[in-house]
């Protein structure tokens, strides 16, 4: 009995003092995650974040950015709440942001001496993925986090990044780009005679196509050259001179850069949410005026054929517009147009919808209709735009009518395409038939002021980009000199700095807030005039 | 008389006189708790030094008496009862357990039983019979306002639900900050059903599991110095359950109780039956729009975009829900019904009870308890079966449990404690803000005029559900709420077994070693089964299945050296050295179904092949959880002649979440009592003892697990993989928490005992916290796991009982405990930015947020911009207030103090008891409150409906009286004279959606409860034993939650009615109405 009863005690002894941390690291492992990835999982990553996020759609793009660029008219503003909208677009880009840095950070480690231009490739994708996401995020804010910013995996000291000036960043990127394009070879064989590097598995937006590269990175040059025109003349002249001058390759049309759920293989649910939910957008009477040359409510006034894309007509089958600036008199917008119940009674929209809404299939379809990043229409309005303005081109109005020309050609081409290419799209309004792109692409012909020609080439380039607003809205700030209707100017030229700054990043975000005179609105970015 | 006769008188006088001297008692000593034997009671002659004690049954005889004679029996933690012999030969005492005493033995850390003079730190005690009889929901409850510096909390009102503990306040700042609760020397995990505040479901805790029949006693070891033994798992303070063991007794040895426990939800919010629904549409009187033949149309729209002044009803008044009762006069007017139906237009005054009915709750026990010279046994078995107050929520549990030591040999015992408990549960109520709360719906969806048609009407004819149509009003929760309330259930089946065996080895007279095994393994079982919701039975159809089981293990040893009078000194010494092996397993998978294609097929495999079901991180099939963690201590305590004694740990752990070179981490611990009256002999009648007590303790606290690895979660984009940083970095370097405390204190026992005295003040602070920082998102993260941060908790407690009457007839004793607690956060260090503890609508109104400098519980809302004069600042058309651009601080809910009063009448076989609680100050969100308003649900918003408002000129250019001038100034400081209409006043209140004011909703949150009376008749023993049958009956009623004496909210809104188990307690939403239960119980042995 006592053997048993001193057997007993030691067992309870032994099992606490066998190795007090005897397999403890393998117990803590996490079980739900891996601690092994590489470059090209990463990147993917990063590309797969160019979507677009949900609340960035509902919260910024309907309820700020089209109202603001007057692309379309918003009839309600029922949520105005931007804080969602803004920390949508942050976190979605210091996220990747942070993948890049951990990409950037396992190619330094990769490097060879031996053929130290082996990642170029590699780096080079990955520097035009960062220009392009950082960009948009700073044509929206301004100053923001970047040197610092999407380090906090690396130490402490990045957990609170400074806020670098829009200027900073901008010549910084457009150095990158640069780099990017000159540097990402399609030889197979580096210099150094070692291989390059490739993710091309990994690559989903161009499926491991250098030359697609190049011409992005020569693209996304070629409109941030153009966007700092006014505040850096020599630099932006310089870049546009280059790549037009040399030729350099840039996105063309049928080349045009989007995410496309059936050919990257996701449904692009966000879109119909964020109109189903918001319901109250409608076409404007600015965008009205600049495709048909009269009020009639049966579509005939349609000269310009990408009306009946972008819209379609309203419960009774009439189009109207909502006025740009409506008054107490205006009947309020209602229905609901958006609503998926559409699949099965196209016809219904809701008695109250008796203004255009956004074509449903538009904006319904989740498989076929992309989202756009880049078209190739938008080198022809930039270089007409060169052509006029005499930046890093010879000023010439002929060669300038004739690129707007093409570009509003393939414009008209793309949005047809879009269309057509559509796997829901049953029905156009007849009059679709009887419109002629050349009416549009011909007008520049009939105009004898260089500035009303000018304002003609903004104003194509404003509508080309209906389905990027927050292009539209820069070309709006930028210029001041898209379609406007109104006697008060734009007065609202950035977004507020989403909560999460204020809350936790605290003293940056009070200095930068402090320099600009407030987190406000109306505090222009660097680039606009 | 002859010589014979004298002879004779001589021998019977003599022989009388002999007996006389020589009177003979004996007798039994029961307790009024169990009405089983004492053993041991020592009973002495009064004045001599003559006794004895009793028996292993409570049994004594003594001889030599005389009838003059007055027994004394004594006997520690319960009365002494004096009687006078008389010419009695049988003495049966009946004696009366003290509330508290000063004297007497304590569990404390390890099982470790010490004398209460001993300890230099705090710790109270509760038997076992006190918290039966409260029949609360589980032993936590029942010792609500009974405890200083106990605070507990059932947040969701459902019987069920999670109770929160909190010792001493807050010491974590962002994790648990509940103590540990250990059963029979075995720690149980007891984790909260949910912690989440305003949305979901609770299932509860474990803690609810613990049958309260079987409870011997509870202890309370309040802070890290009573807990220094138990290590990381200690630090919040450990609730210590005994559970009962057998004992040798009279009859048959069977013990049956039942209890019938009814719960009444009695305290309803109260609202206003005047006017029914219909939003803010125009400034006109409300009316009905009419259709062509001049019938009232049901008003089905509470929102426009062109209400007063052509603006939307949102940017006027921001955003309300579906219950907006600003309607037309409910007057019994035939309207025709958003269905279609005519029905009349009248007041619902009860339509906010519609879902709730009386609870109730049955309980049997059934129990033998007996005992020998091998050692003692108990089995019992408990059956206890719940109907809720909401319906198709029930649940029921049985236990079985055994209590057994065994005498193996002298030196050799062996005890076992096993509870095998079933418990299965069907469904628990959505709460707060969840899609399907009924009580959100009551609050923002179903205005004043609802009739509840939705009971009756739910499912169509055929069972399918129905689905409303296009003009169903009320859409701010799911218009299928009562469709899923009956057709979407979940069903929880739990097997929990908590078992512990020790053998204690009486190896020398000097050496003792202990060696324990210990066991809580829990098997859960979740299914969740939808019905279809159409004819073929695909619709909406879902089934999902979730197993998991937790085995917790804790080994233990200890052996102890033990010398009293040391090198023959008055020292005596015990040295003890010991470690523990914990190891927490657990596991989980869960399957569930997608879209259906077989109908009525409950199968994780029903769903469409083409369906892809892809698992966020957060909703992952499979859940892991395990933890080890080795110790190693040693204790040393040092008594001067039983008036000094000091104790010194020592504690290692080895914890495996943490990293390598920092997961092994000591803590010390001392403490010292000295005891005066018995040092320096001064004993009075009125100061009859004194201890003063003082410790000192350092805790650690290690993180949970998986916290520590770099690691990426995959996904696909293009069909290629994708690899995604975890959104919180994991930490570049961890060390384990820490908490230093001391305490002082003082006892008094005056007026011999019958008054005593507990003061305790401490300190604790706790560095080092383990946090999940929030960082901004710009640092690419959202998080970082990093050692960061320092709370305060300083407090003191004051514990009084008095024994007013002390009579063998009559016994009444009163009590009294307070608690004070001071809870700061002195850093949140280097990042010294406000985290969010909790919030209702994310961004949106208020949240409860940890400040540095401020007092934990920090409520921040939006507020109102004040001018330089105080008064807020206002629009100059006087109709909108200026609130500030972020949330700033707007309340605080620590509350001032907490306390307790008790009474206890006790006479002949009655036994009255009474407990009023209170917590005073703390304010809180009081959501109810501002939604009710907001939507004119409340009472007040009568006042301007009726006409006491001022004259105000509608659109139309009616003049009513129902303006309002709002209180402030314009921001020039001018004080505001437009009248606006009264809408201006009531919904600008609150609202989830933008920046909307917070601060109407920050109210003081203080009450006075009558939390339990309790009356008892236990039948004289003398009638009992007549029937053969029976040793003991008793009867009880026990009322508990009865009604407030005061509480400092408007509305009869439930002051209780707090959401969420977790840290943020201090914000109301959607709560529950307040219950009341009343319990019945008969107790026979036999």
């Amino acid at each position: 009995m006592k053997k048993l009863i001193i057997n007993i005690i030691l067992v309870c002894s032994l099992s606490v003092l066998i190795s007090c941390e005897k397999d403890f690291g393998e117990i803590n492992k996490n079980p739900y995650a891996t601690t092994i990835t590489h470059v090209g999982p990463l990147f993917n990553n990063v590309v797969s974040s160019l979507r677009l996020g949900w609340d960035e759609q509902f919260y910024i793009h309907n309820e700020v950015l089209y109202k603001q660029s007057q692309l379309a008219a918003l009839t309600s503003e029922a949520w105005s709440n931007l804080s969602i909208g803004t920390e949508n677009i942050w976190s979605n880009y210091y996220i990747a942001l942070a993948h890049i840095r951990d990409i950037e950070r396992r190619l330094d480690e990769m490097e060879n001496p031996n053929h130290p231009d082996s990642l170029n490739n590699v780096r080079g994708m990955v520097k035009v993925l960062m220009a392009y996401k950082t960009f948009r995020v700073t044509d929206l804010f301004g100053d923001m986090p970047f040197f610092e910013a999407g380090r906090g995996y690396t130490g402490v000291e990045y957990l609170h990044p400074n806020y670098d000036s829009q200027k900073d960043i901008y010549l910084y990127l457009l150095d990158e780009l640069k780099w990017a394009a000159d540097s990402i070879s399609l030889n197979p064989q580096s210099s150094t005679g070692g291989s390059y590097y490739s993710i091309a598995s990994y690559d989903k937006l161009f499926n491991g196509n250098l030359l697609m590269w190049k011409k992005f990175a020569n693209s996304l040059r070629l409109r941030h050259a153009m966007r700092i025109a006014e505040k850096e003349p020599e630099l932006a002249a310089s870049i546009l001179a280059e790549i037009f001058e040399n030729g350099l390759p840039v996105i063309e049309p049928g080349e045009d850069v989007v995410m496309m759920p059936h050919e990257q293989n996701w449904l692009k649910e966000s879109t119909n949410w964020s109109f189903r939910e918001h319901k109250h957008l409608r076409m404007g009477s600015n965008l009205w005026n600049q495709m048909a040359d009269n009020d009639s409510n049966n579509g005939t006034g349609f000269y310009d054929p990408r009306a009946f894309i972008f819209f379609e007509t309203n419960n009774d089958n009439k189009w109207a517009s909502y006025p740009q600036i409506p008054d107490a008199n205006t009947t309020p917008s209602g229905g609901v147009p958006y609503g998926l119940h559409r699949d099965l009674n196209y016809a219904i929209k809701g008695e109250t919808c008796i203004y255009s809404p956004f074509n449903y299939y538009l904006i319904r379809d989740e498989n076929t209709i992309p989202e756009i990043i880049l078209t190739g229409s938008e080198k022809y309005f930039i270089k007409a735009e060169a052509y006029f303005r005499g930046i890093g081109l010879p000023v010439d109005e002929v060669l300038g009518a004739s690129e707007y020309f093409e570009g509003v050609i393939a414009s008209m081409d793309y949005w047809d395409n879009l269309k057509n290419n559509s796997s829901i799209w049953q029905y156009t309004d007849p009059n679709y038939e009887n419109t002629n792109p050349y009416d549009v692409a011909n007008k520049i012909f009939f105009l004898e002021d260089p500035n009303e020609k000018l304002d003609l080439i903004y104003a194509q380039r404003w509508i080309d980009a209906f389905r990027q607003p927050w292009e539209a809205y820069s070309l709006t700030r930028r210029t001041g000199r898209t379609p406007w209707e109104g006697e008060d100017p734009l007065n609202y030229f950035r977004l507020p700095y989403p909560p999460s700054e204020s809350e936790h990043n605290t003293a940056n975000w009070s200095e930068q807030s402090g320099s600009m005179g407030g987190d406000l609105t109306t505090v222009k970015v660097w680039w606009m005039n | 008389m002859n010589k014979k006769l004298l002879l004779f008188i001589i021998f019977v006088v003599g022989t009388l006189a002999l007996q006389a001297q020589d009177l003979s008692v004996s007798g039994t000593v029961t307790s009024s708790e169990d009405q089983l034997g004492i053993p041991g009671v020592s009973i002495y002659i009064k004045n001599t030094i003559r006794g004895t004690t009793t028996d292993i049954d409570g049994t004594y005889t003594m001889t030599g008496l005389k009838s003059s004679d007055t027994l004394v029996y004594q006997f520690m933690g319960y009365f002494q009862i004096e009687e006078v012999t008389g010419n009695r030969s049988l003495i049966d005492v009946v004696m009366v357990p003290q509330a508290q005493s000063l004297k007497g033995v304590v569990v404390t850390a390890l099982g470790i039983k010490r004398e209460k003079r001993e300890i230099g730190y705090t710790t109270q005690t509760f038997e076992g019979d006190e918290i039966q009889k409260s029949n609360a929901q589980n032993v936590v409850t029942a010792l609500s306002g009974k405890s200083a510096g106990v605070q507990v909390s059932e947040p969701d009102g459902i019987e069920g639900g999670t109770t929160r503990i909190v010792i001493r306040g807050n010491n974590n700042l962002t994790t648990e900050n509940q103590p540990l609760i250990v059963v029979d020397g075995v720690p149980i995990e007891n984790q909260p059903g949910l912690t989440d505040i305003g949305r979901g479901q609770d299932w509860g805790s474990a803690i609810n599991n613990i049958n309260q029949a079987d409870i011997e006693n509870v202890n309370i070891l309040k802070g890290p110095t009573a807990s220094a033994l138990y290590g990381s798992r200690g630090a919040n303070g450990v609730v210590l359950i005994t559970t009962k063991r057998g004992k040798k007794q009279k009859g048959i040895g069977i013990n049956y109780s039942f209890n019938y426990k009814i719960i009444s939800p009695y305290r309803y919010r109260d609202v206003q039956n005047t006017y029914g629904a219909g939003g803010p549409l125009t400034f006109s009187e409300p009316t009905f729009m009419e259709d062509s033949s001049g019938t009232y149309i049901y008003p089905t729209s509470t929102h426009t975009s062109n209400g007063p002044w052509g603006k939307p009803t949102s940017e006027l008044f921001g955003y309300y829900g579906t219950a907006a009762s600003w309607g037309p006069k409910m007057e019994g007017q035939m309207v025709k019904w958003w269905d279609g139906e005519m029905r009349p237009w009248s007041p619902q005054p009860d339509n906010l009870k519609l879902y709730f009915d009386n609870g109730s709750t049955a309980t049997h026990n059934l129990s033998f308890s007996g005992g020998s010279e091998v050692g003692t046994i108990r089995v019992s078995m408990t059956r206890t079966d719940h109907t809720p107050i909401i319906p198709n929520s029930n649940y029921d549990q049985t236990t079985i449990n055994l209590g057994s030591v065994i005498n193996i040999s002298s030196k050799v015992k062996a005890d076992v404690a096993v509870s095998y408990i079933n418990y299965n549960r069907l469904n628990t109520p959505n709460i707060g803000e969840s899609y399907s709360s009924f009580s959100k719906g009551n609050l923002y969806s179903w205005p004043r005029s609802w009739k509840g048609l939705e009971v009756d009407y739910y499912a169509n004819p055929d069972g399918t559900r129905n689905e409303w149509g296009g003009n169903y009003p009320f859409w701010y929760i799911s218009p299928y709420t009562w469709w899923e309330f009956y057709n979407n259930n979940t069903s929880l089946a739990r097997d929990k077994l908590i078992g512990s065996f020790s053998l204690n080895w009486d190896i020398t007279p000097w050496l003792t070693a202990m060696g324990r095994l210990g066991l809580d393994f829990t098997s859960d079982h979740y299914e969740t089964k939808n019905n279809p919701a159409d004819l073929i039975g695909i619709l909406d159809g879902f089934y999902e299945s979730e197993l998991s089981r937790q085995k917790v293990i804790n080994n233990d040893f200890l052996i102890t050296a033990h010398k009293n009078r040391f090198l023959d000194t008055k020292l005596n010494v015990k040295w003890s050295v010991g470690g523990t092996h914990y190891q927490r397993r657990f596991y989980r998978t869960r399957a569930k179904s997608g879209k259906w294609v077989d109908p009525w097929l409950f199968n994780s495999s029903n769903f469409e092949n083409s369906e892809q079901i892809t698992y966020p991180v957060n909703n992952r099939r499979e859940k892991w959880n395990d933890k080890d963690i080795n110790s190693l201590y040693s204790f040393l305590n040092l008594g001067w002649d039983d008036y000094l004694y000091l104790e010194l740990t020592g504690r290692n752990d080895w914890s495996s979440t943490l990293p390598e070179d920092n997961n092994s981490y000591f803590y010390p611990s001392a403490s010292v009592s000295f005891i005066p009256t018995e040092a320096f002999n001064f004993k009075s009648k009125v100061l009859n003892f004194w201890k003063l007590k003082g410790s000192l303790a350092q805790a650690a606290t290690d993180t949970y697990p998986y916290q520590l690895d770099f690691v990426y979660y995959s996904g696909t984009f293009g069909s290629a993989q994708t690899s995604q940083l975890d959104p919180t970095i994991p930490p570049l370097e961890l060390a384990p928490q820490r908490a230093k405390s001391w305490e002082i204190g003082t006892t008094l026992g005056m007026f011999s005992e019958r008054l005593s005295l507990d003061f305790t003040y401490y300190h604790i602070l706790s560095d080092n916290q383990i946090l999940n920082l929030p960082v901004p998102t710009s640092s690419g993260a959202t998080g970082i796991i990093i050692n960061n941060g320092e709370l305060e908790n300083k407090g003191l407690e004051l514990i009084l009982n008095y024994v007013i009457i002390n009579r063998p007839d009559f016994i009444f004793e009163t009590g009294l405990n307070c608690s004070r607690n001071r809870n700061y956060v002195i850093s949140l260090g280097e990042s010294s930015e406000p985290l969010e503890l909790a919030n209702i609508w994310g961004l949106n109104g208020p949240a409860i947020a940890v400040r540095e400098g401020d007092e934990y519980g920090t409520i921040v809302g939006y507020d109102y911009v004040y001018h330089e004069n105080g008064q807020p600042i206002l629009s100059d058309d006087g109709t909108t207030y200026k609130i500030t651009e972020n949330r700033v601080p707007i309340g605080n809910a620590s509350p001032k103090f907490l306390g307790g009063w008790s009474m206890r009448f006790i006479w002949k076989g009655f036994a009255l008891s009474t407990l009023v609680d209170t917590k005073w100050g703390g304010e809180i969100y009081c959501g109810s409150q501002v939604i009710g308003l907001q939507t004119g649900q409340a009472p007040e918003t009568l006042l301007e409906r009726e006409g006491g408002g001022l004259p105000f000129t509608d659109e139309e250019g009616e003049t009513r009286n129902v303006g309002v001038i709002l209180p402030g100034v314009y921001e020039d400081g001018t004080p505001n004279d437009k009248v606006v209409h009264y809408y201006f006043k009531y919904m600008p209140n609150a609202g989830g959606w933008g920046k909307i004011i917070s601060t109407p909703g920050i109210m003081e949150n203080s009450w006075v409860k009558m939390r339990e009376i309790s009356l008892t008749y236990t039948f004289p023993a003398t009638l009992i034993e007549k029937t053969r049958v029976f040793q003991n009956i008793s009867l009880s009623i026990v009322g508990r939650n009865l009604f407030y004496f005061y509480s400092s909210l408007p509305n009869n809104i439930n002051p209780e009615g707090l959401i969420g188990s977790g840290n943020a307690q201090g914000l109301e939403w959607a709560s529950y109405p307040g219950t009341r239960s009343v319990s019945f119980g008969i107790t026979a042995s036999f």
